[in-house]
């Protein structure tokens, strides 16, 4: 994947950049807050290079993976600070972070609202595309990246797409961080349209 | 009063897309997945069906295609995450009346639901 050019990589960025304005506009109607957006930046990196690339891999996270297939095949990971999720559970259910009677809620909530913004980021950028995705159901995990990377589909691909983007909150302190990973066909698949449009 | 069956395995949307429909005077029922929407649309004969799409065991796509192939008449309204166009336009074919992306606002949702129970009754 060395071979992908920067205006390319530019063109990759800007489409992540459409589909991450969508979901800040999904996370403002969803709280009622202005949310702002750092610019993503994507990496095209080998896979054994990944856990480097990831912060705080002994701290614990909440994690929502999501599956894709189609046009792409991919997992894209939405991952949040501990305190962010208990933030933005907080402000949409109005209640302390999980205990035992709110645990299914908890997820749940978090699930969702990674759901939603997986969609738009990714949705956006099939539909600029011409191309369709399916999304499978979209699994929790609360754990250290490291472990929940050991899991990770991406194992059997050489090099991997990871696009940060990171949104805040500021009037209630709330930051989460947007780890997407595209595996190689879909770097591919993009590469192959803005390539096409820059001819 | 008009009854409305939301069917979403997400106890949060269930909750974030019910309260509104409740405060604005709808009877709301609820069902956890496609199988349990499929029942208690038999069993309760809402007035809107409100669909997810991405739900485990049975999905919305899955639903919707039943109750097409049955001759359902009662209107059906997608809420879902997936915004490409091309799932749209399949569950538009496929019978469906609307098609609304989450999150939704409830002065989004309330107007398509009324004008629709309103067509048919």
């Amino acid at each position: 994947m060395n071979h992908i050019t920067q205006p390319v990589l530019d063109g990759m960025v800007e489409l992540v950049n459409i589909g991450v304005g969508r979901s800040a506009g999904s996370l403002n109607t969803l709280t009622g807050h202005h949310v702002s957006l750092r610019v993503p930046e994507i990496k095209i990196i080998r896979v054994t290079e990944l856990k480097k690339e990831l912060p705080c891999p002994d701290l614990p996270f909440t994690v929502i993976s999501q599956d894709y297939s189609g046009a792409f095949d991919g997992t894209a990971m939405l991952m949040f600070p501990q305190e962010s999720a208990e933030g933005i559970f907080r402000l949409m259910i109005g209640e302390e972070k999980k205990n035992q009677t709110n645990d299914e809620l908890w997820q749940m909530t978090l699930t969702e609202i990674a759901n939603i913004i997986v969609n738009a980021v990714m949705g956006s950028i099939t539909n600029i595309l011409g191309k369709k995705i399916k999304f499978h159901i979209p699994e929790y995990h609360e754990d250290s990246l490291e472990h929940i990377l050991t899991d990770s589909r991406f194992l059997g691909e050489e090099t991997v797409a990871v696009v940060h983007t990171i949104f805040e909150v500021r009037e209630i302190e709330i930051s989460g961080k947007i780890v997407i990973l595209l595996t190689t066909r879909s770097i591919e698949t993009i590469a192959e349209f803005i390539t096409e449009k820059m001819a | 009063m008009s009854s409305i069956l939301i069917v979403d395995d997400s106890v949060f949307q269930r909750r974030v897309v019910g309260a509104p429909l409740r405060a604005g005077g709808f009877t709301v029922h609820e069902a956890v997945d496609g199988n349990d929407g499929l029942l208690k649309i038999k069993e309760l004969h809402p007035d809107l069906i409100l669909l997810d799409i991405l739900m485990p065991e049975k999905d919305g796509l899955q639903v919707l295609k039943e109750l097409h192939d049955t001759g359902n008449t009662i209107p059906v309204v997608m809420l879902t995450s997936d915004v490409q166009d091309s799932t749209r336009e399949e569950c538009l074919s496929l019978g469906a009346q609307a098609f609304l992306n989450k999150p939704v606002k409830a002065e989004e949702l309330i107007p398509v639901i009324t004008s629709l129970i309103t067509k048919e009754s």
